[in-house]
């Protein structure tokens, strides 16, 4: 089965900034791949590429196997998209919100959307002006799911929101995902690390990397190491222990290429007088904080 | 079309009180001119109801916004030719189909019958200066803010274009209709095919281009002077006519070299010619030829080059150079180019003051009298008034164009209502005086040099 998503050096410049830089982007059919980076680095600049909201400056995309900036009527039947930005038909009742859109999805399934509205406790004769941001979300994604989406995008949908929401949301997407594949973009990695299945770590529009969740977790280690006295950091640094913190006795780092076989060795090393060395798996929230600020200090350099 | 209908029905679900107001002020409009005119209501009506109008259709647009990367619908399944075809149906429905039935509501009140070419192109004249223009404004904006702010910078390009290039626009009035006609058309290209650029592609720097660029070509109608070649080349066939009639010069220029005495000869018995514009060219002593514009009868504010005045069949027509004119002081020789209207003898017609319609030689007119027992209202309903000065009881009482109120400019005449003061009263019957077959012709005369004064 194809990558329902697919992009070759897609780019993006808007006057003299490039917001994205030659992304090649695969997302596996059937995953829920969590596109995460800092604050400006591209992420929803990339989806507004891939749903033809923005045309691309250079490079294709492809979504669904269509190009990105030819999708129709046809591809947008199966595509389910939710926005933290997205304007909302303010003056609809939840219900009328819900119902107005069975005339444009074929495989609109009116007891699904039902049964989410029920789920997500939202009144449905309130309109949307008047619910709070949670609920918003909440009818956003009932109207994006209940035609069983083959795709479904969201961009950012947990910011701002409190624990509680976004666990329904998380969960009401949870119900759902093995019909479909899920692209999410969030800064907020606690829930992206708790259900994605691929990362993809987007900084300064260019993607640094792309891997499966558990990959990711496997090679990124907290590392520790415990002298008797003073320890000296060793010239040829690798570039890959990031963040390197140096105390009275303790030399702190993260290697985001931890083998469970050759990086003790490697350590011991280049630490020889190392009186204790701890490794320690990192929550993905960590690894990407650690990340991004590797990345701006390599900018700033 | 399902779908079209699907989001017709939204719109008019959520823009109910609008639209309610909307057909309010239609009705009132059909109102103030179907009943005895109620002290320029009838003017009020009007203005609200194209403010209405613009508001409907900016907000029909606003509804599914071509502008912005945000808006709710532009991710979902939409097919732009049903959106678009959703946002035509309801501009029909709520501004369209209502002005063509109190279109028909006013011409049945007043005992006119509808003329469907005229009322079309009516609509059409709406379409252009109203729905296209404020949809397709509304396609390219965001707000009703925006929309207003850009009405608002458009009507204030026109009405400076307006007055600082006067003379030009005023050049040959017969030629106007043929100027606002390529003005029509010209806001309804534009304005369409900002829209089909709009909701096809939602390119909006695109559809701001296109629209600048039709309003630039717009105001560029407006100031251009062709329309006179056009008419001109048109009146050439009809030269042939009359004859006898030719233009003299009666005195040469001479000094201060400004004035031109011309007079009309050649008149035949029982017909009345007049001049309507006028035109002069020749060389300066150096040999370098110049034009000017065709200039209308001079109305109190300076319109051009030359201005001239007076009455044919009186003391002729006296023209003056303005002091800047490039020819010299004197020019080695001077031409005159006039365009004149030349009617048959009048036709005169008994009409009865009943509020009835009688069809008379100028269209179908009605008769009737005001509270006021020497005043008289006159209705009629005629493609051609304008050609056309009659006379009621030979009291030299004429409703010429200037008379007659437009029952709205943006289209043929359908029916124009002048009220006429009479004196004596008149009584149950009035002489409508017609005059028959009016002709435009041109004459051209060299005009002799008058030699310098030491």
């Amino acid at each position: 089965m194809s990558s329902p998503i697919q992009t070759h050096q897609l780019s993006k410049a808007f006057r003299h900034t490039d917001a994205v830089r030659g992304l090649d982007l695969d997302v596996p059919a059937g995953s829920i791949f969590g596109l995460i980076g800092p604050n400006g680095a591209g992420k929803t600049t990339t989806i507004k590429m891939l749903m033809n909201i923005l045309r691309p400056s250079g490079g294709t995309a492809e979504v669904l196997g269509v190009d990105a900036r030819r999708l129709s009527p046809r591809e947008l039947a199966r595509i389910g998209y939710v926005s933290e930005n997205q304007e909302m038909p303010d003056e609809m009742t939840v219900g009328y919100f819900l119902r107005y859109w069975e005339a444009f999805y074929p495989k609109w399934d009116r007891a699904l959307a039902e049964e989410m509205a029920r789920q997500f406790e939202l009144p449905l004769d309130r309109r949307l002006r008047h619910l709070s941001r949670g609920m918003r979300m909440k009818a956003a994604l009932a109207s994006s799911l209940a035609y069983r989406p083959e795709l479904v995008i969201l961009d950012e949908p947990f910011s701002g929101l409190d624990a509680l929401v976004r666990q329904e949301l998380v969960q009401g997407l949870l119900d759902r995902a093995e019909e479909t594949t899920i692209l999410i973009s969030s800064h907020d990695l606690a829930e992206i690390e708790s259900f994605a299945s691929h990362i993809g770590y987007l900084e300064a529009g260019t993607l640094r990397f792309t891997e499966e969740s558990g990959a990711l977790a496997a090679r990124f280690r907290q590392v520790e190491l415990i002298f008797d006295g003073a320890p000296s950091l060793p010239r040829d640094w690798p570039a890959e222990w990031l963040q390197p913190q140096a105390s009275a006795a303790v030399v702190r780092f993260i290697d985001s290429g931890f083998d469970a076989e050759r990086t003790p060795a490697e350590v011991r090393a280049r630490f020889p007088e190392a009186r204790r060395v701890d490794f320690t798996p990192m929550a993905l929230k960590d690894i990407f904080i650690a990340l991004a600020a590797a990345g701006r200090r390599a900018a700033a350099a | 079309m399902q779908q079209a209908l699907h989001i017709f029905r939204k719109d008019v679900r959520f823009l109910r009180i609008p639209i309610a107001v909307a057909l309010a002020l239609t009705a009132a409009f059909a109102w103030s001119y179907s009943v005895p005119r109620p002290n320029g209501v009838e003017h009020s009506t009007a203005i609200l109801l194209i403010l209405g109008w613009w508001y409907l259709a900016a907000a029909a647009v606003y509804k599914e916004a071509p502008t912005g990367d945000r808006q709710f619908w532009v991710t979902r399944p939409y097919r732009w030719t049903s959106l678009l075809a959703a946002k035509a149906l309801f501009l029909l429905a709520f501004v369209h189909l209502p002005l063509f039935a109190a279109d028909l509501t006013i011409l049945a009140a007043q005992g006119f019958p509808p003329s469907l070419r005229t009322l079309i192109w009516r609509q059409i004249g709406l379409a252009a200066l109203v729905t296209l223009p404020a949809a397709a404004i509304a396609s390219v904006t965001r707000t009703l803010a925006a929309l207003a702010m850009t009405a608002v910078a458009a009507l204030t390009c026109v009405l400076v274009v307006f007055v600082e290039f006067e003379a030009a626009r005023n050049a040959w009035p017969s030629s106007e209709s043929v100027r606002g006609t390529a003005m029509l058309a010209v806001l309804f290209v534009t304005a369409g095919a900002t829209l089909l650029w709009q909701y096809a592609s939602r390119r909006t720097a695109g559809g701001r281009a296109a629209a600048s660029a039709g309003f630039a070509l717009f105001l560029t109608v407006m100031i251009a002077p062709p329309f006179t070649g056009w008419v001109e080349a048109r009146n050439a066939s009809e030269a042939p006519l009359l004859g006898s009639v030719r233009l003299v010069a009666r005195e040469p220029l001479s000094e201060p070299f400004n004035h031109v005495w011309l007079g009309i000869a050649g008149v035949p018995e029982g017909m009345h010619a007049e001049a309507e514009t006028v035109a002069i060219a020749g060389e300066d002593k150096r040999g370098r030829e110049w034009r000017s514009q065709w200039a209308p009868r001079f109305s109190g504010r300076p319109t051009g080059e030359i201005r001239w005045n007076g009455e044919t069949d009186g003391n002729g027509i006296s023209l003056w150079l303005e002091p800047w004119c490039p020819l010299g002081k004197p020019p080695a020789n001077l031409r005159a180019a006039v365009i004149l209207l030349v009617s048959g003898p009048a036709v005169a017609e008994r009409i009865a003051v009943n509020g009835r319609t009688h069809d008379t030689l100028i269209g179908r007119c009605s008769l009737a009298h005001e509270r006021n027992s020497a005043a008289i209202r006159v209705t009629c309903w005629s493609s051609e008034y304008s050609r056309r000065a009659v006379e009621l009881n030979n009291a030299n009482i004429s409703i010429g164009p200037n008379n007659f109120v437009d029952y709205m400019s943006a289209s043929p005449v359908i029916e124009s209502t002048v009220y006429v003061n009479m004196t004596p009263p008149p009584g149950d019957t009035v002489t409508l005086s017609t005059p028959r077959h009016v002709t435009r012709i041109r004459r051209d005369v060299e005009i002799p040099i008058g030699k310098e004064r030491p």
